[in-house]
């Protein structure tokens, strides 16, 4: 049998053990990395607040698709979903069965125009004229708009907004679609 | 190990060991303190939200880059802008202005100061590919149940968009510099078969048209329904 002392010293190398020794590394430093990621993260969170088409597809505004090879640019932005007519984000009228209300139409159920589109497009053709004055021509007010339109609305609702747009100085439509090959 | 074997230089073995053990506690305690007080804030959260959001920002670009253009005028505009580069038709050739409509029935395609009659020298020029309904060309969206049961949405279009872009080929082959193509619809017609009706007469549709490059009629004037 080994004398006390002994086993004593022996228990003590066994329960130091259990004391974590110093490493060289002892976590990765991910500081860096950090860097990196937040640097991306900034970089997207541009990118995506400048995309030129920034909609949500769903149920009530599923656009058609096209072969157009055009690629989307930056306009005033018309959204004709199944329910409303929005412009840059404001929605302006409502949509019942693929037509808005004859009351707000210029001329009644048979009219073409509808005001509150052509009121709020003018203040928008206004704000670009003015930037255009500001920017000395720059930023030209070239009168374009981009139309995003459910592709289950009837053709006379299409019409009738690009005939108020037209109204509003908006004579060049570009037809948001989906890209198919 | 029995007691009586502890007592040995004045110091009992359970003591010694018990001393022993409070020490190495100690120890390890510290080692614990020093790693958290010497460290840094944690954060491996927070880059956990970053990869995160990094993520659901990639995959939510990525659906919208899917996206194009159709470039159309406005009918008051006389020179379509849009192409900007077309050539000018020689005096002599006269205009053409090719106008389609896509009626309830068909497409009725149209010149100057002329309708084409279809093959039985009745309107529409080009007819449904299915006899008509309700005395339309069927073109809706329907629900149907598909073979595992479930119910999804088909588009149900059919007009003959074959016949269009065979006809729209004809009509260019015998006017090389027509670009322009004035389009309109009945009243109820959906969007969805107004934008497929541009993109055959723009030709990419069914033949290697790049679009753009005037290979069929790609300069569309949208004009109001003819109801």
């Amino acid at each position: 049998m080994a004398s006390p002392r002994l086993e004593a010293k022996k228990a003590q190398r066994k329960l130091q053990r259990r004391i974590p020794e110093k490493e060289d590394i002892g976590y990765l430093n991910i500081t860096p990395m950090m860097d990196m990621m937040t640097i991306i993260l900034v970089f997207f969170l541009k990118s995506f607040s400048v995309s030129v088409e920034n909609i949500t597809l769903g149920e009530d505004l599923m656009v058609p698709a096209s072969s157009s090879p055009v690629k989307p640019q930056e306009a005033v932005q018309i959204t004709l979903t199944k329910k409303a007519i929005v412009v840059e984000g404001d929605a302006i009228a409502a949509i019942k069965r693929g037509s808005v209300d004859a009351s707000v139409k210029r001329d009644g159920a048979s009219g073409y125009l509808i005001n509150p589109l052509l009121t709020v497009l003018q203040k928008h053709a206004v704000r670009l004229k003015k930037i255009e004055n500001m920017t000395r021509g720059k930023m030209r007010f070239k009168g374009e708009m981009v139309l995003v339109a459910d592709q289950g609305l009837p053709y006379r609702l299409i019409s009738e907004v690009l005939y108020t747009a037209g109204q509003a100085e908006f004579g060049k439509y570009r037809l948001l679609v989906l890209k198919s090959h | 190990m029995t007691t009586g074997d502890n007592e040995e230089g004045g110091l009992s073995l359970r003591a010694h060991m018990a001393k022993i053990r409070g020490r190495i506690r100690r120890e390890i305690a510290k080692a614990e303190e020093e790693e958290h007080e010497g460290g840094e804030l944690n954060l491996v959260p927070y880059l956990d939200i970053l990869v995160n959001t990094i993520i659901f920002l990639l995959a939510t670009t990525a659906s919208a880059l899917a996206l194009a253009n159709i470039n159309v005028n406005s009918p008051r505009y006389e020179d379509p802008a849009v192409g900007a580069t077309a050539a000018p038709s020689p005096a002599d050739e006269p205009k053409l202005n090719l106008t389609v409509a896509v009626s309830y029935k068909g497409f009725i395609i149209g010149g100057s100061g002329a309708i084409l009659p279809g093959p039985d020298g009745q309107l529409p020029t080009i007819k449904c590919t299915v006899p008509l309904q309700n005395d339309r060309c069927p073109a809706f969206m329907a629900t149907r149940t598909n073979a595992e049961g479930q119910r999804e949405q088909v588009w149900v279009d059919k007009y003959n968009y074959e016949a269009l872009a065979k006809k729209a080929g004809d009509i260019k082959s015998k006017y090389r510099a027509e670009r322009q193509v004035i389009l309109s619809a009945d009243r109820l017609v959906p969007y969805k078969v107004v934008v497929k009706a541009m993109d055959t007469l723009r030709g990419t549709l069914t033949s290697k048209c790049t679009g753009t490059d005037g290979c069929l009629f790609d300069q569309v004037i949208l004009s109001a329904g003819v109801q």
